[in-house]
């Protein structure tokens, strides 16, 4: 159309913004009303029609190069669902959305999610990207999330406010995890000097620069690679170059695995340190025989109790393939029970409906206290999951034999 | 295509900047001698082995290109089809780790060729459907047309993977001491391999168009379709078969790669083909030799060129009081790709000439 | 293969019907005068938000709705820039994220308090986001130039390569400049702008949650931008573009500066998307590098192209396809719109076919650009100018 914007039109947005006034000044308050909620109990109450489901979401990234990681939440959610039954006969309902992990993807999905009528809460984002965009909004509308997979330090210590009380998390976050793995370094290993490398992601920096500042030796490089990289060459060669006593990765397990599997068949022959995104079935089988004597740590004793290999088997029952390949499916599944326990303190039924307190349940889940299957949960002040009493919050592994030994460190 | 540099006289300005690229990397290794030769020797090496995979990917650019003035921005992804199909070869048809050593060759060699064929099949398929018809439409087309195949391949990879890495089994002799003794410094024999085989390939291709008929119909294609079509050459068959050709080397590249660093994923394509493409403008399109020393090149700049500019500039800015410059491995996409904006700023013709910069 | 098409017996019917349609109601809105067409308009999108169903109650268009509108109109605007670059002058852009970036972060850096490049975040002044509008436009104009300069003697093929370089560049440059541009943690918790008081309106600030207020703006913006652009491509300038976009050469002889009119092209598209990426870091609250990868210039272009180069309502339409409808598939509505497809559809009863739909989204985008190139390579909507000059080349070939 190519007359269709002239001069006039700008008394035309004049009169449309006018129109916009007269619009919004009949109705505009509904908006304003969850606003300064805080007040009234009543205000935030979800109620669920007799016969309706409770709905609990899962912001997960469901396409493109990180589904798995996605498909890996929602699946233990789902099967968290089914395995803890109803709250006084409602059915819960896990319903999925997909937040690409990018930010621009975060909104639409929480608002997808928001639209649900009996949405009570959220297994929230194991990308840090998402949640530091989409906080806010769930606080607005009293919606607690809790998130398996999100480790970066700034999600639960977020700059110039107080730490958002919708937010919390089953997952220990990177600071907890980078400062024992220094002292590990240093006190254990015995390492001088320390050659760093990881991944340019948020998790794989966040982690390095936590290790960076507190190990005690030096650091003779650091570098990176772009996830997905699998040729190593030039930075292997960087690294036989220094000769450190240690290599520390903050990566994921393919990357690392490969990393690891190049640096051997160059000849490295001193110590390896990688974190959680690391420690995986895969990361076995991919490295082989190059993964011995690698050392490897992760948050929470993920105990071999009878409740983690009863989880195990379900979930490869239920998903179609093993847990252990994949991080965050335990932590998912007691983020779940964390919201579910928080729901059922709170829920009262009225007239056969539902009634459940949104604030009510926040506080519910805050306080919660119970045996996982990644281990002892409770909240600290800022949401974040606290270490058990007489537990240590990070175990330390070799890999000896082809499998992940315990070593002792407190 | 592949015609000579054209002779003005003067000794051609690509060789004068090979001997410039030359001194300056020989001047840098003396004067850092922090790091020590053999460092400069490995990286050397590492530069060489990956840039031979970006040769063979950059062959079938440079042919294409040569031939239709078109990016096929989808042959990063032929590459990995190419990776996949010898994936499924070795793992499926000979059982994995788990292949008795004498079998070994013989499965390599099949899985090449099985990679070449399934991915000059689905190179055929694809300009049939989304490059064909637009031909003749507006410039801009092909190109989007093209963008969108390489989406829904990686995708649709992706999908099928689950979004995760395949792994190749470890057949190929790798390790400490799976090498080749030089005294002063060593090879692997997978490098050996690569680098080799490439070398091998280009040469067969140089010659092929050459010195057949069938070489001599693409170079004429690439001079003037409309005069070629006229003087009986078949225009659809010639364009056809430079896709073929091209997108075999891709795919023989895929399971080179595959053996080489075990690891496969649906996006795998996307960096190398466009390294690849830097390639061939470097060595300056539509010439076969050029695409292998543009490989080669930017294989070097990535690792060797990285740290060579580190060992420059760090004493600099140190004495300036600057931090250093601190280019490491993350850093490598980005020289990549400077490499690439700065040759077709500066030299659109590539180092061994080709005027097509303007005529694109 | 398109006449083929165009003959069969059961498309050509419709396709007849459709163009008699079409005719019809052109002739009709052409009777329209412009300024109430464009009153209608305007009123018709700002009401968006207000809509009330009249059967069911509350509005029509929930929140879930406005951020895919949101979302949907940035692109809009993006995809205006690039009209610029792209449809009027001819340049391939495939680094167009870089000025998307360079907006974005250059109001982060300036208004997060995760900000490496300041000790002070200047969150606290409140008409920062304002003062950076215009400050954005003139940055990414510089952007353009800076990059146009380089680029010039370029063309096609060449051109989009290396802009799509220069786009990686900037992307590894954010997250790997760790202590200028915070790297790849990002910069987040840029606090909301706040209103000027308009009367009657109960709004104090532009809240990242305030999806109704970002709505409206963000459709200002866009009618402001649009009409920006399409007084430029009648100007003088935009007959040059066209004259370069058709023979650089012959432009040249015939008198025309082309060197400054590229640049102004690359000027003006870069500062529209810095536009966008200021506004697009302001209604996030966050700047993270992730938001700033190689598909979104691939949408952007994408959008442009489907659309048809050079056309405004092109651009519009290519947006709401390829940003608009893979989020409204999310949706329930659309499930339950796609159910009653179900009966046509083979494995309906053991497939969520809707469901796969969704998850695949990316895959039948990829096919998605491919058919319309093939079937419509001069796109959904063409410019009128266009589309005469494609029904020449046509019969020419």
């Amino acid at each position: 159309m190519p007359h269709w914007l002239n001069w006039k039109w700008l008394g035309v947005v004049a009169l449309a913004i006018a129109a916009l006034l007269v619009f919004s000044a009949c109705g505009d308050d509904d908006d304003e009303a969850g606003d300064d909620g805080g007040n009234g109990g009543g205000e935030n109450v979800v109620t669920v029609p007799a016969g309706g489901k409770i709905q609990v979401g899962v912001t997960a990234v469901l396409s493109g190069d990180l589904q798995a990681l996605g498909t890996t939440v929602l699946k233990a959610a789902e099967l968290a669902a089914q395995q803890l039954g109803d709250i006084e006969g409602f059915e819960v309902e896990v319903v999925g959305a997909d937040d690409l992990c990018d930010a621009s993807g975060a909104e639409p999905a929480a608002q997808q999610l928001l639209a649900n009528e009996n949405l009570v809460a959220v297994i929230g984002s194991i990308c840090s990207g998402v949640n530091v965009t989409v906080q806010p909004t769930y606080e607005q509308r009293h919606i607690t999330q809790v998130s398996s997979g999100s480790t970066a330090v700034k999600v639960t210590y977020p700059e110039g406010r107080d730490p958002f009380d919708s937010f919390l998390r089953t997952v220990v976050h990177d600071g907890v995890q980078g400062v024992k793995q220094a002292e590990f370094a240093d006190s254990v290993l015995g390492s001088k000097s320390a050659f760093i490398a990881h991944d340019t992601d948020a998790y794989g920096t966040g982690l390095a620069d936590v290790f960076e500042e507190n190990f005690t030796g030096e650091v003779v490089g650091r570098q990176g690679w772009e996830k997905g990289q699998t040729d190593f060459a030039a930075l292997v060669t960087s690294v036989t170059t220094d000769n450190p006593d240690l290599v520390y990765v903050a990566s994921f397990d393919p990357e690392a695995a490969a990393f690891l599997t190049q640096l051997r068949t160059a000849g490295y022959e001193g110590d390896f340190l990688a974190g959680d995104g690391v420690i995986t079935e895969q990361f076995l089988t991919l490295a082989g025989d190059d993964a011995e004597g690698a050392y490897l740590s992760k948050p929470a004793p993920i105990e071999e109790t009878p409740a983690l290999t009863k989880f195990q088997q379900d979930y490869l029952d239920y998903a179609g393939f093993p847990w252990d390949d994949q991080p965050y499916a335990a932590q998912t599944y007691d983020a779940y029970t964390a919201i579910f326990n928080g729901i059922k303190e709170v829920a009262k039924v009225v007239d056969g409906n539902l009634e459940i307190d949104l604030d009510a349940m926040n506080d519910a889940i805050h306080n919660q206290d119970f045996e996982g299957i990644s281990g002892h949960i409770s909240f600290d002040d800022h949401g974040d999951v606290k270490a058990a009493a007489g537990k240590p919050q990070i175990i330390f592994y070799k890999v000896e034999g082809g499998e992940y030994v315990q070593q002792d460190f407190e | 295509m592949s015609s000579p540099p054209r002779r003005t006289g003067k000794v051609p300005t690509g060789w004068l900047l090979a001997i410039a690229v030359v001194v300056i990397y020989v001047g840098v290794v003396l004067i850092d001698d922090d790091k020590g030769w053999s460092f400069w020797l490995d990286q050397t090496r590492n530069g060489l082995t990956t840039g031979s995979l970006y040769a063979l990917i950059a062959l079938g650019y440079t042919m294409v290109y040569g031939v239709l003035r078109m990016i096929n921005f989808a042959h990063g992804e032929v590459f990995m089809i190419g990776s996949f199909t010898g994936w499924v070869v070795l793992t499926k048809v000979f059982g994995g780790n788990d292949m008795s050593d004498a079998v070994i060759a013989p499965a390599i060699l099949v899985a090449m060729l099985a990679a070449a064929v399934v991915t000059a099949g689905s190179v055929i398929v694809i300009e049939r459907i989304a490059y064909r018809p637009l031909r003749h439409a507006p410039r801009l087309a092909p190109l989007i047309s093209a963008i969108g195949v390489s989406i829904f391949l990686q995708n649709l990879f992706l999908r099928l993977t689950e979004g995760r890495f395949r792994q190749y089994p470890r057949i190929f002799p790798q390790g400490p001491g799976e090498s080749v003794d030089l005294g002063f410094t060593s090879i692997d024999y997978i490098e050996i391999f690569l680098i080799g085989s490439s070398i091998l390939m280009m040469l067969a291709l140089y010659l092929f168009v050459q010195r057949t008929k069938m070489g001599v119909s693409i170079r004429a294609v690439a001079e003037d379709q409309e005069v070629s079509a006229l003087m009986g050459v078949n225009v659809n068959r010639v364009i056809a078969l430079t896709f073929v050709i091209g997108a075999a080397l891709a795919g023989v590249a895929g399971v080179m790669y595959g053996l080489w660093l075990l690891n496969i994923k649906g996006t795998m394509g996307f960096l190398p083909g466009i390294k690849a493409f830097t390639a061939a403008v470097l060595g300056g399109i539509g010439n076969i030799p050029g695409a292998m020393a543009g490989g080669f090149l930017i294989g070097l700049a990535e690792s060797v060129g990285r740290e060579q500019l580190n060992s420059v500039f760090n004493p600099v800015l140190h004495w300036i009081g600057a931090g250093g410059l601190g280019l490491g491995n993350e850093w490598k996409d980005v020289v990549a790709f400077v490499v690439l904006v700065g040759v077709l700023l500066l030299r659109p013709t590539g180092i061994f000439g080709e005027v097509v910069g303007k005529r694109a | 293969m398109r006449e083929r098409l165009r003959s069969n017996a059961i498309v050509k019917p419709v396709a007849d019907a459709l163009a008699v349609a079409r005719r019809r109601s052109e002739r009709a809105y052409g009777s329209v005068p412009n300024a109430l067409r464009l009153f209608l308009l305007a009123a018709l999108l700002i009401g968006v938000p207000f809509y009330e169903d009249p059967f069911a109650g509350g509005v029509i268009f929930d929140e879930r709705w406005l951020a895919v509108f949101r979302l949907v109109g940035l692109y809009i605007m993006l995809g205006l820039g690039l009209n610029v670059v792209v449809g009027y002058a001819g340049l391939l852009d495939l680094g167009y994220v870089a000025f998307f970036a360079s907006g974005a972060y250059l109001y982060a850096l300036l208004a997060s308090p995760a900000s490496p490049a300041i000790d002070f975040p200047i969150d606290d002044v409140p008409w920062l986001f304002w003062a950076m509008l215009p400050a954005a436009l003139f940055v990414g104009a510089l952007f353009g130039v800076l990059l146009g300069i380089p680029v010039l003697p370029m063309r096609g093929d060449y051109l989009a390569i290396v802009t799509l370089g220069f786009g990686e560049i900037i992307r590894l440059f954010l997250i790997n400049k760790t202590d200028f541009t915070g790297g790849s943690q990002g910069l987040y918790g840029i606090k909301a702008p706040p209103l000027p008081d308009f009367p009657g309106l109960n709004i104090t600030e532009l809240k990242s949650t305030a999806l109704t207020e970002w709505y409206i703006f963000i459709v200002i913006a866009i009618f402001i931008v649009a009409f920006c652009a399409t007084r430029l491509r009648d100007s003088r300038m935009g007959r040059a573009w066209e004259a370069i976009r058709e023979d650089e050469d012959v432009a040249e002889a015939m008198g025309i500066d082309t060197i400054k009119y590229k640049l102004m092209a690359f000027a003006m598209g870069a500062a529209i998307g810095s536009l966008g990426g200021t506004i697009f870091a302001a209604f996030q609250g966050s700047a993270i590098p992730d938001s700033f990868d190689l598909l979104v210039s691939i949408n952007v272009v994408s959008l442009v192209v489907i659309g048809g180069m050079g056309s405004t309502w092109g651009v519009v339409l290519g947006a709401v396809i390829l940003i608009g409808i893979p989020d409204f598939l999310r949706f329930r509505e659309a499930s339950d719109f796609l159910g009653l497809f179900d009966p046509l559809v083979p494995f309906a009863d053991t497939h969520n076919w809707a469901e796969d739909l969704r998850e695949n989204r990316f895959i039948v985008f990829g096919a998605l650009l491919v058919a319309v190139m093939v079937l419509r390579p001069s796109g959904l909507i063409p410019s009128r100018r266009r589309q005469i000059e494609f029904a020449a080349a046509a019969e020419e070939a």
